[in-house]
């Protein structure tokens, strides 16, 4: 008979890591100087051997990916936070290696940072003082600077951004109070930092294209990884992880790797102490608050405490997330997948909703649960689109009939009709947002020209060979 | 007894946005480091103490260092400070 002694059980999965009395410890590795780290809660080195293996681990970091070119122009996202100046340093002393048995780094890097300001409601001379901690940063290490304000991801091309080499002022353009507007407008938290992180991620991208820098280096580390990889399921970017918190992300036409990813949190610290890097202290949109404000400070306190007496998890869950890809463009190069099928905010593949799909069984539950079957007679007599949508479709662009309803007309529709534009986590991000013509992703446009090639498809599909 | 607390990435938010203090403790009592973070608690710590403390401790994702050591190769909560003693608590939470 199987019978499972419960308190058994609790008592053998729970061991926790034994905490050893680490008192005068030796460094385990050179087994010499006294030891002045301790990680993993039960390896003690000293610092120079603690650096040696930072450094190490960052360097195969990039060299396991060969991610990089000879000569490669690189840019540095420098947020001020303790990762991101850690990463710098380290690179820097990369460039600057005379170890004749340790390959030099060459790359040409330049350092990027995105003024949050505006969003945050922090006062200019705070914005301002910000901006020349980070400038007096730049020119001490000897690189070049460009600091944007998040407003400008807003602006539909190049052309309507203010940027400038190694210097900034704050001054609040037209997209400022549209920015305002924006965040002002979303209802939770939860879509707000999601909200932000694909602004950013707009803006890196516009930026670097403009300045022909092919890759930009991130500076997250693998606590902060974990913690978004948690969050990212639960906001069902789940097929995208592989690309949200992996090395490289080419979603966009710009390539952004992570290369502090091998480092827990433990270890960022010490690097950063060590390194002496001065850090710029920005709050942020979670600042301050309690583990439930948002999805992402939830993740991170769970990741955080449990990390706290399990030194493995974070491994753990990197390990996982390595072996989870997604069926749809794995191994194909961003060029391969149609735009067609691009989600217009996070530029990740659109799931595809046929009728055995997991979106498409959500969207039946959630039809029935609020409408009863009865919402599942409408929803099957309409597969893909609502009847406006249909009506708007088949009419072109130059109709001029006043009485029907036209396309020019069509409103953006409800969260299903976003299906051809929006993968599902940016459609649950947007029904968020009370203002979604102030994304700048031509919503409208795309939805009425994708809707009516989809429409076309399908009457011309039993044709095709 | 002269103690300077340096706080980074990100835990100087909760202490009005200084990063360093110099505090001196009244002498003549030995003073641990539980007993540190009690006093820290109720005379520097500025506004929500449980993103700072939890219990006795301080809360998961703060590192403490104790004269650049961490803090549990010399004892943890049970480390007695000397005069000029150098502690540095880095938030990991914050910044990126």
């Amino acid at each position: 008979m199987c019978s499972i002694n419960e308190e058994n059980l609790l008592a053998d999965t729970m061991v926790a890591t034994p905490t050893l009395p680490f008192k005068d410890a030796v460094c385990r590795k050179c087994r010499i100087v006294k030891a002045q780290v301790l990680l993993r809660k039960t390896d003690p080195y000293c610092r120079d051997c603690f650096m040696k293996y930072a450094v190490h681990k960052f360097r195969s970091t990039l060299g396991k990916a060969r991610a990089l070119q000879h000569n490669e122009h690189v840019l540095l996202a420098y947020s001020g936070g303790l990762s991101s100046g850690s990463m710098i340093h380290l690179i820097k002393q990369g460039l600057e290696a005379s170890d004749s048995n340790k390959m030099k780094l060459v790359i040409k890097p330049s350092l990027l940072h995105i003024d949050e300001g505006g969003i945050l409601n922090l006062p200019k001379e705070e914005r301002k003082a910000s901006a020349d901690f980070i400038l007096e940063y730049a020119k001490r290490n000897c690189l070049d600077v460009y600091i944007c304000s998040l407003e400008y991801s807003l602006a539909a091309d190049i052309s309507g951004v203010k940027l400038q080499k190694n210097s900034y002022e704050v001054e609040p353009s037209v997209y400022a109070n549209q920015l305002e507007q924006l965040f002002g407008s979303v209802k939770s938290l939860t879509a707000k930092e999601d909200l932000l992180l694909r602004l950013k991620q707009r803006l890196i991208t516009l930026l670097a294209t403009h300045l022909n820098y092919p890759k930009v280096f991130l500076g997250p580390n693998a606590t902060r990884l974990a913690g978004q990889l948690l969050s990212a399921v639960g906001q069902g970017r789940g097929a995208q992880i592989a690309q949200e918190i992996g090395f490289a992300d080419s979603r966009t036409g710009v390539v952004f790797l992570r290369p502090m990813r091998e480092f827990v949190d433990k270890e960022v610290a010490y690097l950063a102490n060590f390194l002496e890097v001065d850090s710029l202290c920005l709050p942020t949109l979670s600042s301050k608050l309690g583990p439930t404000a948002s999805i992402g400070r939830l993740t991170e306190e769970f990741v955080v405490t449990l990390q706290a007496n399990f030194p493995a998890t974070i491994s753990t869950l990197f390990r996982t997330s390595d072996k989870l890809k997604s069926n749809v463009g794995v191994d194909r190069s961003s060029s391969e997948i149609k735009d067609d099928s691009r989600c217009l905010l996070c530029l990740s593949a659109i799931e595809e909703s046929t009728l055995c799909s997991a979106s498409t069984a959500r969207s039946i539950s959630q039809t029935i649960s609020r409408s009863g079957p009865s919402g599942l007679n409408d929803l099957e007599s309409e597969p893909y689109s609502t009847n406006a949508q249909q009506q708007s479709a088949a009419c072109n662009a130059n109709c001029s009939n006043p009485e029907k309803q036209c396309c020019k007309t069509m409103d953006a529709g409800t969260m299903k009709d976003w299906s051809v534009v929006l993968c599902y986590g940016c459609r649950v991000t947007m029904e968020d947002v009370k203002t979604p013509e102030l994304v700048p992703i031509n919503l409208r446009e795309e939805l009425r020209l994708r809707s009516r090639r989809q429409m076309m498809r399908q009457s011309v599909e039993q044709f095709l060979l | 007894m002269e103690v300077s607390l340096n706080f980074s990435g990100g835990a100087e938010l909760l202490f009005g946005k200084i990063k360093q203090h110099i505090i001196n403790l009244p002498a003549g009592e030995t003073w641990s480091m539980k007993k540190l973070l009690s006093w820290i608690k109720d005379n520097l710590l500025k506004e929500r103490p449980e993103l700072f403390l939890q219990g006795d401790t301080v809360r998961p994702g703060i590192l403490v260092l104790v004269n650049n050591a961490d803090w549990e190769l010399v004892g943890q909560l049970d480390y007695h400070l000397q005069n000029k003693d150098e502690i540095v608590f880095i938030s990991t939470l914050h910044g990126g």
